[in-house]
């Protein structure tokens, strides 16, 4: 699987969503339940799925969809 | 299709993802609009534990019961206690966590250590205890749930870096004196219990439990792998409350209890004794011997010539197990279903009670779909892992460990006896009347609420309304003059089977109301309940009491009340209703005559 279905996959458990409905410019504001307390769950099971460690800078710039796949891609790459 | 409950869980267990987790705590929701009991929790907290959540919600499901959760706001511990309008006690918990990370309760004890006297800091532990314990207090002064309170961490590391060890007033000691007092205050409180936050972190490892990152960003010290833990640790309280805790082990022999086939090896084939891989199997004899003295039942279910395993047990050097510590046994060549079918039957249990493990994954995976009720552990391959997965099991947790815990197995081989003599008597009657049987009848005290608390928590089959109570919801009870909370003792040649039997009645003018009736199903069918009832009527017609009112609340189990009320002479009040009533002072009902003796206790004033 690409960076981006795992990614959609996660997305998809943790904000209750259909995964293809998922674009880059999703963020907290199109997201109902991506709020401080998700934004905290969705950071430690894209730890545990991609097996990576995000800085602190990282996870405060967890803003969209897209930022976050392309700072996945960066780590896994 | 949605998956059902197993698939979800056994899900999880191949993909334990925090993701996954949360998806499943969703389903599992969806799922139990059903008739699962409710288990309302409250955490409170001075740190965000918040992603803790899904785990308990999923492990709450996973026994059986319906989670509603509350949060307390972020560190607002102290309004949510000293008020009682706050939401917390609208919320009206059956369990309340108390999360208090030293670091926000007293930060100096945590990050100014090395620059405070010994003195200094022996004032600031007794200052957190205080506070600890003060917020605990007053919660239980305003509420009967079960309380759980984490300990405190150690230091990973501490202040005075290789020297803090050898100091007695070091940082780590300091920590470690502070949670021992902690736990001493705490449990003193009733009803109260320690979470030994400490022991999970050394567990999965501090370094790889705390998160600082996560720690400055939103005060959220705990990694998805401690909350996964502290969630199973809170569900075993829980559960043990609930009555969702079993009370038998059956067992498989061969590569179980011993390495090898002993019809194939022979009694010195087997593998069995000090060294490898038969020390293995010893310890894990040893770990089921533990259980055995805290009150489980063990019996055994295994494919052998019946004569072949149980010499092991009788000749072995080496097996700690001895065949006096099994209280049934089916060791033949019928099928484990059947087997374990009997063995509750035989034990006046349900199937829900079972835990079975076996090493054979054919034959677990045939009870799992034949007996879901049955909890199933297969063993793994390796004999070295058997003893601490057993350990981990929170199947068998109990709120207390009680006299007749302790004594259970020899109650049940006195019971083997009892059937014996039955089959020699002519009549019921005339065995009843050679049991000599004394019924002792007293009310709720300090010595006996635990073992109270304990039936209510744990009785199904005779249990009118299988309302549980916490021992502190009975010492309450007890507390309130209009309410006796009686209990009854049960000897006989054979025997103390200690208390079997509790009645809850609260006084409403001139009604006598029977908010719980229950016996152990140790002693069905000796006519306890009657003898137990007629006490309680004379007891309601002693205060003036007019009419006798008892309730049935119909469980999946407790079919075995429904015609109890109406045999006692009690009518409906309402056509279809619940609540049974009968007219007092009620001469028929009067305890049978094979009773030898009814002992009656005086009240006496409890604390």
């Amino acid at each position: 699987m690409t960076v981006d279905q795992r990614l959609r996959k996660v997305f998809a458990d943790v904000f209750e969503l259909s995964p293809e409905k998922i674009t880059d410019e999703a963020s907290p504001t199109s997201i109902e339940r991506w709020d401080s307390m998700n934004a905290m769950v969705l950071a430690t099971a894209l730890e545990y799925e991609f097996n990576v460690q995000f800085t602190d800078q990282e996870l405060m710039k967890m803003t969209s969809y897209g930022v976050i796949r392309k700072t996945l891609e960066a780590k896994a790459g | 299709m949605s998956p059902s409950k197993q698939e979800i869980l056994h899900g999880l267990a191949k993909d334990p993802s925090p993701a996954r987790y949360v998806a499943a705590a969703r389903q599992l929701e969806e799922l139990a609009a059903d008739r699962s009991p409710e288990l309302r929790i409250a955490v409170l907290r001075n740190v965000t534990i918040d992603p803790i959540v899904p785990y308990l919600k999923v492990h709450l499901h996973a026994v059986g019961l319906r989670p509603v959760v509350y949060l307390g706001q972020h560190d607002n511990v102290h309004q949510d206690v000293f008020n009682p309008d706050s939401p917390l006690f609208a919320f009206r918990p059956d369990v309340v966590v108390f999360v208090l990370r030293l670091h926000v309760l007293l930060p100096r004890l945590v990050f100014n250590f090395a620059e405070l006297s010994s003195d200094q800091a022996e004032a600031l532990c007794g200052e957190a205890l205080e506070r600890t314990v003060g917020m605990v207090r007053a919660f239980r002064e305003r509420s009967p749930a079960v309380i759980l309170t984490h300990n405190f961490e150690r230091p990973v590391f501490p202040a005075f870096g290789i020297l803090d060890a050898q100091r007695s007033h070091g940082q780590q000691n300091t920590v470690v004196r502070l949670n021992a007092r902690l736990g001493e205050q705490v449990s003193a409180l009733g009803g109260s219990y320690l979470i030994d936050l400490d022991a999970v972190l050394s567990r999965v490892g501090y370094e790889q439990g705390l998160d600082d990152r996560y720690w400055h960003i939103g005060r959220a010290p705990y990694k998805p792998s401690v909350l996964l833990r502290l969630a199973d640790q809170y569900v075993r309280f829980a559960a043990a409350l609930k009555g969702r805790n079993r009370k038998c082990l059956v067992l498989d022999c061969d590569n179980t209890l011993w390495g090898g086939v002993v019809g194939e090896d022979g009694l010195s084939g087997i593998k069995l004794g000090n060294t490898h891989p038969g020390s293995a199997y010893v310890e894990f004899q040893a770990a089921i011997l533990d259980l055995y003295h805290r009150g489980v039942l063990l019996a055994l279910n295994s494919k052998n010539n019946e004569k072949d395993a149980l010499e092991v047990f009788e000749r072995h050097p080496s097996s700690l197990l001895k065949p006096e510590h099994f209280v049934a046994r089916r060791i033949n060549w019928s099928d484990k279903v059947t087997n374990l079918r009997e063995i509750a039957a035989e034990l006046n249990i349900g199937l829900d009670s079972l835990v079975f493990i076996d090493d054979n994954p054919v034959e677990c995976a045939y009870v799992r779909e034949r007996l879901p009720q049955v909890e199933v552990v297969q063993l793994p391959p390796d004999p070295t892992g058997y003893r601490s997965l057993l350990q981990s099991l929170g199947h068998f947790d109990a709120l207390t460990l009680t006299a007749e815990d302790r004594r259970r197995s020899g109650m049940y081989r006195s019971e083997v006896r009892r059937k014996q003599l039955q089959q020699e008597s002519t009549t019921l009657e005339s065995y009843l009347a050679s049991l000599e049987m004394t019924l002792a009848v007293g009310y709720a005290d300090g010595f006996t609420i635990p073992r109270i608390a304990q039936l209510t928590q744990k009785t199904n089959q005779f249990n009118a309304t299988t309302r549980r109570y916490s021992e502190e919801a009975i010492h309450a009870l007890a507390t309130n003059p209009a309410v006796d909370v009686f209990h009854a003792g049960l000897k006989d040649r054979f025997d103390d089977n200690g208390i079997i039997a509790v009645a809850v009645v609260r006084y409403l003018g001139s009604v006598a109301c029977l908010e719980t009736f229950l016996m152990s199903c140790r002693v069905i069918g000796r006519g306890v309940e009657r003898a137990f009832l007629a006490h309680v009527a004379r007891m309601a017609e002693a205060r003036g009491c007019e009419r006798l009112e008892g309730e049935y609340i119909p469980t999946d189990k407790n079919g075995l009340v429904k015609d109890f009320f109406p045999s006692q002479g009690f009518c409906r009040t309402h056509e279809g209703g619940n609540l049974w009533s009968r007219r007092l002072p009620a001469t028929s009902l009067t305890a049978p005559a094979w009773f030898r003796e009814i002992h009656v206790q005086k009240k006496e004033c409890i604390p």
